[in-house]
């Protein structure tokens, strides 16, 4: 049997702003890898990632760290950052079609560990000075809950269509 | 994709680690989790293994971006160096380690040069957290069967490293 085991997957077939997968993480695994596969969107600018219960709720307030860089197809690289936030912002485009990321998330369920993020993503971006992102992101949550799943939502718009599907890495 | 464990290394106050077993010419996967340093502010070096000997020689050449989110990312380049330059700055605080995802290609062959990606995500000592998107290679013709970690000084407190075959 294959050390990478499908945990659970998601598709999301309407429209929603906020969407909330829980039951992805426990202690069976410490490392996990996301694939999210976009199909299509009304989202603008980007879309905002955090940790959360079995409830759906978020865990933890101004204890997000991340970083990210985008290559871009018809500008020059850009890159952001934000120390203390409410959120990972992992993936950006603006409207119509996206595209895909996959992320590796460090000990979500482990006990007394913080979680980290590393992602890649490839989006269309619908603005003629762009077109294309390519952005790469690194993120951590600087406490030691045990989380449940991932809230992802858009900070304009909604998500309308896509496939989540999240994989434990095995350790024997 | 599938994943076949290889071999596994978990620190207790070490100060190397290292995982071995490469033995075809398979891509390989390696899990990096939190390897935590027993001194504040060190970089977590790594160098491939010969017959799961480290080799220290001048061979290693690597260049990526650091994602800092405390500070403008910066470029890094390595040439000739005595090891791959993995991980920056990680720090020692509460639960502060370094983490990531390395593949490795052609590290059996031994007519060709071993080469590998870095997708790492760290707490440094100024409480950021540092990204490391990044490649390099070993520009000796050589069979490496693993790879060994060690930080600048001090040792591994705790954290455990993973290699994995992709299978078909």
């Amino acid at each position: 049997m294959s050390n990478l085991r499908l945990v659970k997957e998601f598709k999301l077939e309407s429209a929603t702003r906020i969407f909330i997968a829980t039951e992805l993480f426990s202690d069976e695994f410490d490392t996990y890898r996301i694939e999210i596969n976009g199909k299509a969107t009304s989202a603008s600018n980007s879309i905002l990632f955090t940790l959360v219960n079995d409830n759906g709720e978020q865990l933890g307030e101004n204890l997000y760290d991340y970083a990210y860089q985008q290559n871009r197809s018809n500008q020059a690289v850009a890159e952001n950052r934000l120390q203390n936030g409410d959120y990972w912002s992992v993936i950006m485009h603006q409207t119509a079609v996206w595209g895909g990321a996959t992320f590796y998330l460090f000990n979500p369920a482990t006990d007394g560990r913080y979680t980290y993020m590393v992602s890649d993503s490839s989006v269309f971006y619908n603005a003629a000075s762009i077109r294309y992102l390519h952005n790469i992101s690194v993120g951590n949550m600087k406490n030691t809950y045990n989380a449940s799943g991932l809230k992802m939502y858009g900070n304009g718009g909604s998500m309308d269509n896509f496939t989540l599907r999240c994989y434990g890495i095995r350790r024997d | 994709m599938k994943l076949r464990q290889v071999d596994k290394a978990t620190a207790s106050s070490s100060a190397t680690l290292a995982v071995n077993g490469i033995d075809n010419d398979s891509v390989y996967m390696v899990v990096v989790r939190d390897l935590h340093p027993s001194n504040d502010n060190q970089n977590l070096y790594v160098r491939v293994n010969v017959s799961s000997t480290a080799k220290s020689d001048a061979f290693y050449q690597e260049s990526g971006e650091f994602l800092d989110s405390t500070t403008t990312n910066g470029d890094k380049h390595n040439l000739n160096g005595t090891s791959f330059v993995a991980h920056i700055a990680i720090g020692n605080a509460g639960v502060e380690s370094a983490n990531g995802i390395y593949m490795l290609y052609n590290f059996n062959d031994s007519g060709s040069y071993s080469n590998i990606t870095f997708q790492n995500t760290d707490s440094t000592y100024n409480n950021a957290v540092v990204g490391y998107k990044a490649g390099g290679y070993r520009n000796k013709n050589e069979s490496n069967n693993g790879l060994t970690w060690f930080f600048n000084t001090g040792n591994i407190e705790y954290g455990e490293v993973t290699l994995y075959e992709i299978v078909q």
